[in-house]
């Protein structure tokens, strides 16, 4: 490709003027009145494909330029569709000496949950209902934590006194 | 010369019809370099190549006028072409020369056992003539490579360069070439 050997041979412009006089005499026809240089820089040479192969090779580059703008904002929004809402608790209310704590979020290991009271006491939910995010404990008449798990390393922390359900801790 | 613009050509060959010296001397410097390749590489002698030149420009100018369809210019240029330098090589050879040089060609027609009984001479001649009607049958493009090829003993690169296509397109020429020859020298 790069010592491709040059096989097309040419014949430069003042033999070639002179032939083409040689020719026109030998035929009785007048010299031609535009000079001869003039009429070979006058070349119409189809240039459709070459202009196509530009065109294409500029789109070309203005992709390859543009194309960091067309990715960031994709991953961007792929961000946003694939981050989890963060699990937060929702409503809490007691009912027959049941403390029930709904929650909202993804990732939520409902099983894990757990109340510890000061004591160190482990106590195991008494329900748990995924599907509405609900989890019941025992209502105690002593202070106690609340655990609950998230996926990812994450723990929602509740404090409940007796009395309500108190602020929450990540 | 493919991408030259035909309908522009078209235009010029019609002035040129009618006795226009400028627009044949575009004509000429349009397509001189190509002609000028051709020659060059089929005659392979600049000197002659520029008289084969002239003798396919000449011709060209004396015939324009018959030429019927003006977008035809280019392949009735490459035929004259052909035939002014294929005339050339005929009279610069020998009378009694044989006129095909290569062997390849020569074992399509020829007989392996053929010795120096002239009776199987006369039956040899008889074919080449055979030979030659079969050939001036051929396509254009396969005659003008069979013969650059073997009667012109020129090599693939030689003819792909003076008619200005790829060397796969010369040995699909010869290839199409050859098994039309067997077909009709068969027939």
């Amino acid at each position: 490709m790069f010592f491709h050997k040059k096989n097309r041979y040419e014949l430069d412009m003042t033999t070639a003027n002179n032939a083409l006089q040689n020719i026109l005499s030998s035929c009785n026809q007048p010299v031609n009145t535009i000079p001869f240089d003039k009429l070979v820089l006058r070349k119409k040479v189809n240039a459709a494909s070459y202009n196509r192969l530009i065109a294409a090779t500029a789109l070309l580059f203005v992709l390859t330029f543009l194309s960091p703008l067309a990715i960031v904002p994709l991953s961007e929004l792929s961000e946003t569709l694939f981050v989890p809402a963060p699990a937060e608790l929702t409503l809490d209310y007691v009912e027959n000496n049941i403390l029930s704590l709904q929650f909202s979020g993804d990732n939520i290991l409902y099983k894990e949950a757990f109340m510890e009271t000061l004591s160190g006491e482990i106590i195991e939910p008494l329900s748990v209902d995924v599907s509405q995010g609900v989890i019941s404990f025992p209502f105690l008449s002593e202070e106690a934590n609340i655990y609950v798990p998230v996926k990812g390393g994450e723990t929602i922390h509740l404090l409940f006194t007796p009395d309500e359900v108190t602020g929450m801790e990540q | 010369m493919k991408d030259l613009n035909i309908p522009y050509i078209a235009g010029l060959v019609i002035r040129a019809q009618h006795s226009d010296s400028d627009a044949f001397a575009e004509l000429y410097a349009l397509t001189y370099n190509k002609v000028y390749n051709y020659t060059r590489h089929y005659l392979r002698d600049a000197f002659l190549a520029q008289d084969a030149m002239q003798e396919v420009y000449i011709l060209a100018l004396k015939n324009i006028g018959k030429l019927n369809d003006p977008t035809v210019f280019i392949a009735w240029l490459n035929r004259i072409c052909f035939h002014v330098c294929y005339d050339m090589t005929q009279k610069n050879r020998p009378q009694n020369d044989c006129q095909v040089l290569s062997q390849e060609i020569l074992d399509i027609i020829q007989d392996p056992h053929l010795d120096a009984n002239p009776e199987l001479h006369y039956q040899q001649k008889d074919k080449y003539s055979r030979l030659t009607e079969a050939l001036e049958q051929l396509p254009f493009n396969e005659k003008q490579v069979l013969i650059m090829r073997y009667y012109n003993d020129m090599k693939l690169e030689e003819i792909a360069a003076a008619m200005e296509i790829s060397r796969s397109s010369v040995k699909r020429y010869i290839a199409s070439g050859q098994e039309h020859l067997k077909e009709r020298m068969k027939g």
